[in-house]
C-alpha cells in the first residue's frame, strides 16, 4: 500500500509537472498558410517576422510577411522596410540580399508581405537586420540566425558587357514531381551585391534535361514576367530521377547569361 | 519437331528489350527465327508492357507513380535462302498510354522497321560422312553470326510532340553478333546463349519535341552489348518450356560530340515462355518478361513487366516435302 501511494504520487506529479502554465492558441502562431518565425522587439516596438517558406530564416528565396506593434497596439497601414546583411566576421566585408524595397500591409493574411532571398550561406558569417515601419520606429542590427536548405537554389553569374551580376532564384517547386511543374523564377540584377533591383520584361527560354538518360521533354512554357520580378512556366519532368533546367535569358535585346546556361538541379520523384 | 519447337522459343528469348519509356525510343521488335527445314514463317506479336520504374544514374530504383504502358503489334516474317543464310523483317505498331495529369494521354503509330538475318556455319545432329558412312554429329553446336539493320520509320523525339506519340528511336541502328546453341539432352534440354553488339549512328535534330531548334544538336546513342542466356526444356511434341536471364550493357551517348556524364545504361531482365504446338505449322507462345525492382539491378533504364501472345505460322521447306 504504501509503494501504491508513492507511486501514485509520482504519476500526479509527473503529469501536472509537465503542463504548461500558461494555456497556448496553435491559431497565434499561424496565419494564411504563415507562421512566426522570429521576434525582435526594443523600446516598446515590436516586429513579428512570419514565413510560409520554412520555420526560420532559410537559404533561398523566402516568402515572408511581418506584424508590426507599437505600445501592443498592432499596425495595418503603411509599409515595413526590412534589410538583411551578411557580415564576414566583426569589420569584415559584408552583403546584402535582395529583398522587397516595402513590404505593403495584406488584409487577407494581416501582414506586410513581401520576399527575401538568401542568395548565400556562411557558417563562419553572421546576419543582422534593419527594421523599419513606415519610417516612423525602428530596430537596427539584430542579428538572425539563417539555416541552410538543402532544396533551395540559387544561380549567380556577372555579364561583362553589362557590368551587372545577375541573380536568378527558384521560388518554386523546391521538390518537382514526374508531369508538368509550375515553374517559378526571380530574376534581379547587381551592381556589387549591395542594391538590387527586380529584373522584368526579361525573356526566358527553358530546357529540362535528362543528362544521365540524354533526353529532354515537350510540354515545356517558356515563364514570363508577372511583375516584381517574378517569372512564371510550366517544366514538364517525365521521369523519376535527375533533371537539369537550364534556363536562358535575354534582357535587352540580349542574352545575358552564358553557354552553357545557369541550370538548376532537382532530383524528381 | 522438337527442334522446330526449340527453335522458335530460341526466336522468343531473342526479344530486344521493350520497353514504355518513351523518350527512351519505343518500337523496337524482334527478328524471326527459322530452323533449318523451315523455309519461311510468319509472326504476328502482341504485347502489353507495363513501366513500374526507373534505375536512376546511381542504379537506385524509383518507382513509377503513374499508369504508363505500351501495347505492341508486330508482324513479322522470316525466309530462309539457304542451308546457312536467312533473313528476317519485323514491323510494329504501337501504342502508348501515360496517366500523368495534364499531359496527352495517348499516342499511336508505326515503329522501327527492323531488318535482319544470320548465317549458320554449323546446325546439331547434321548428318556427315565419315569413311563412306553416314554418322550424325554429335559434337557440334548450332552456330551463327547475327546481323540486323534498325530503320527509323517511327516517330521519334524530334517530330513528336509529347511523350506518348514517340514510337521510334529516330536514327539508324546496326548489329552484329553471335547466337550459339547446344543441346545438353537431345530433343530435350538446350542451352543458348546469344551476344550482339548494336551501334547506332549521330542523329542530327532539326526540331526537338516538335520545336524548332536554332542551334547544332547532333546526337549519338552509346554503343550498346545485348546478352540472352536460355535454358529450354521440351515436354513432348506439344509442349515446352523456356527460362532465360537477359540483358545489355550501353556507353555513354554523345551530344554535339561530348560524352553524355555517367549516362551509360544497363538492365537485366527475366523470361519465361511457354510454347504450345497445337498442330504441326501452327505455335503459340504465351511469355512474360519481368525484372526485379530494386537497387542495382540497372543503371539509366527503366523496367517494366511484359506479356506477350506470338502466333506463329511455320512453312516447311519446300525442297524437303
Amino acid at each position: 500500500m504504501k509503494y501504491l501511494t508513492y507511486f501514485t504520487l509520482v504519476v500526479i506529479t509527473l503529469y501536472f509537472g509537465c503542463q504548461s502554465d500558461t494555456p497556448t492558441d496553435p491559431g497565434a502562431n499561424q496565419t494564411g498558410g504563415y507562421s512566426k518565425i522570429h521576434t525582435v522587439e526594443s523600446n516598446g516596438t515590436k516586429f513579428e517576422v512570419w514565413s510560409s517558406s520554412s520555420s526560420n530564416f532559410i537559404y533561398g528565396y523566402n516568402n515572408i510577411g511581418f506584424k508590426v506593434f507599437i505600445n501592443n497596439n498592432e499596425k495595418t497601414t503603411g509599409f515595413v522596410k526590412f534589410k538583411a546583411t551578411m557580415y564576414h566576421g566583426i569589420n569584415g566585408p559584408s552583403h546584402t540580399v535582395p529583398s522587397k524595397d516595402n513590404f505593403y500591409y495584406d488584409s487577407q493574411t494581416q501582414l506586410f508581405k513581401g520576399y527575401i532571398v538568401f542568395i548565400m550561406y556562411d557558417t563562419a558569417a553572421f546576419w543582422a537586420a534593419d527594421y523599419n515601419y513606415n519610417n516612423e520606429a525602428q530596430i537596427d542590427s539584430s542579428v538572425f540566425p539563417l539555416y541552410m536548405n538543402d532544396l533551395s537554389q540559387i544561380k549567380v553569374w556577372d555579364n561583362i558587357i553589362t557590368e551587372r551580376i545577375y541573380i536568378l532564384s527558384l521560388v518554386s517547386p523546391l521538390s518537382p514531381r514526374v508531369g508538368l511543374n509550375d515553374i517559378e523564377l526571380m530574376l534581379h540584377e547587381s551592381n556589387g551585391l549591395v542594391t538590387y533591383r527586380e529584373l522584368d520584361s526579361a525573356e526566358m527560354f527553358i530546357k529540362p534535361w535528362m543528362e544521365s538518360m540524354g533526353h529532354g521533354s515537350g510540354n515545356n512554357v517558356n515563364p514570363v514576367n508577372l511583375g516584381g520580378g517574378m517569372y512564371k512556366g510550366t517544366a514538364n519532368f517525365t521521369m523519376a530521377g535527375e533533371w537539369f533546367l537550364y534556363d536562358s535569358i535575354k534582357y535587352n535585346g540580349q542574352f545575358i547569361t552564358k553557354t552553357p546556361p545557369p541550370k538548376f538541379i532537382f532530383d524528381v520523384y | 519437331m522438337k527442334i522446330k519447337i526449340l527453335t522458335l522459343i530460341i526466336f522468343f528469348l531473342c526479344a530486344d528489350n521493350l520497353f514504355p519509356c518513351n523518350s527512351c525510343g519505343g518500337g523496337t521488335s524482334d527478328l524471326a527465327i527459322l530452323s533449318l527445314d523451315g523455309r519461311a514463317l510468319f509472326n504476328l506479336g502482341f504485347s502489353y508492357d507495363h513501366y513500374n520504374g526507373v534505375w536512376d544514374k546511381d542504379g537506385l530504383w524509383r518507382s513509377n507513380q503513374y499508369t504508363q504502358t505500351q501495347y505492341k503489334i508486330s508482324l513479322s516474317a522470316a525466309y530462309r535462302i539457304s542451308t546457312h543464310l536467312q533473313f528476317a523483317v519485323s514491323l510494329p505498331f504501337i501504342y502508348n498510354y501515360s496517366s500523368i495529369p495534364r499531359l496527352k494521354n495517348s499516342g499511336a503509330g508505326i515503329g522501327d522497321f527492323i531488318i535482319g538475318g544470320r548465317y549458320e556455319f554449323f546446325h546439331e545432329f547434321q548428318v556427315s560422312k565419315k569413311g563412306g558412312k553416314p554418322r550424325i554429329d554429335r559434337t557440334l553446336p548450332y552456330l551463327a553470326l547475327t546481323f540486323g539493320l534498325t530503320l527509323p520509320t517511327g516517330k521519334s523525339e524530334e517530330t513528336a510532340e509529347n511523350d506518348v506519340d514517340i514510337t521510334g528511336k529516330g536514327y539508324y541502328t546496326t548489329s552484329l553478333g553471335i547466337s550459339l546453341t547446344k543441346s545438353i539432352i537431345r530433343s530435350r534440354l538446350q542451352l543458348t546463349t546469344d551476344f550482339n553488339w548494336q551501334h547506332s549512328f549521330e542523329k542530327n535534330y532539326k526540331s526537338y519535341f516538335g520545336v524548332p531548334l536554332s542551334s547544332d544538336f547532333r546526337k549519338c546513342p552509346g554503343d550498346k552489348f545485348n546478352y540472352s542466356v536460355s535454358m529450354n526444356y521440351i515436354f513432348n511434341s506439344w509442349h515446352a518450356l523456356a527460362v532465360s536471364a537477359s540483358g545489355f550493357a550501353q556507353s555513354n551517348y554523345t551530344i554535339n560530340d561530348v560524352s553524355g556524364q555517367n549516362s551509360a545504361e544497363r538492365t537485366t531482365n527475366f523470361v519465361l515462355a511457354y510454347t504450345y504446338y497445337p498442330s504441326i505449322p501452327f505455335r503459340i507462345t504465351p511469355s512474360i518478361k519481368w525484372t526485379f525492382p530494386t537497387d542495382n539491378f540497372g543503371k539509366n533504364a527503366p523496367g517494366s513487366t511484359t506479356f506477350n501472345l506470338n502466333l506463329t505460322y511455320y512453312f516447311s521447306d519446300l525442297n524437303k516435302n
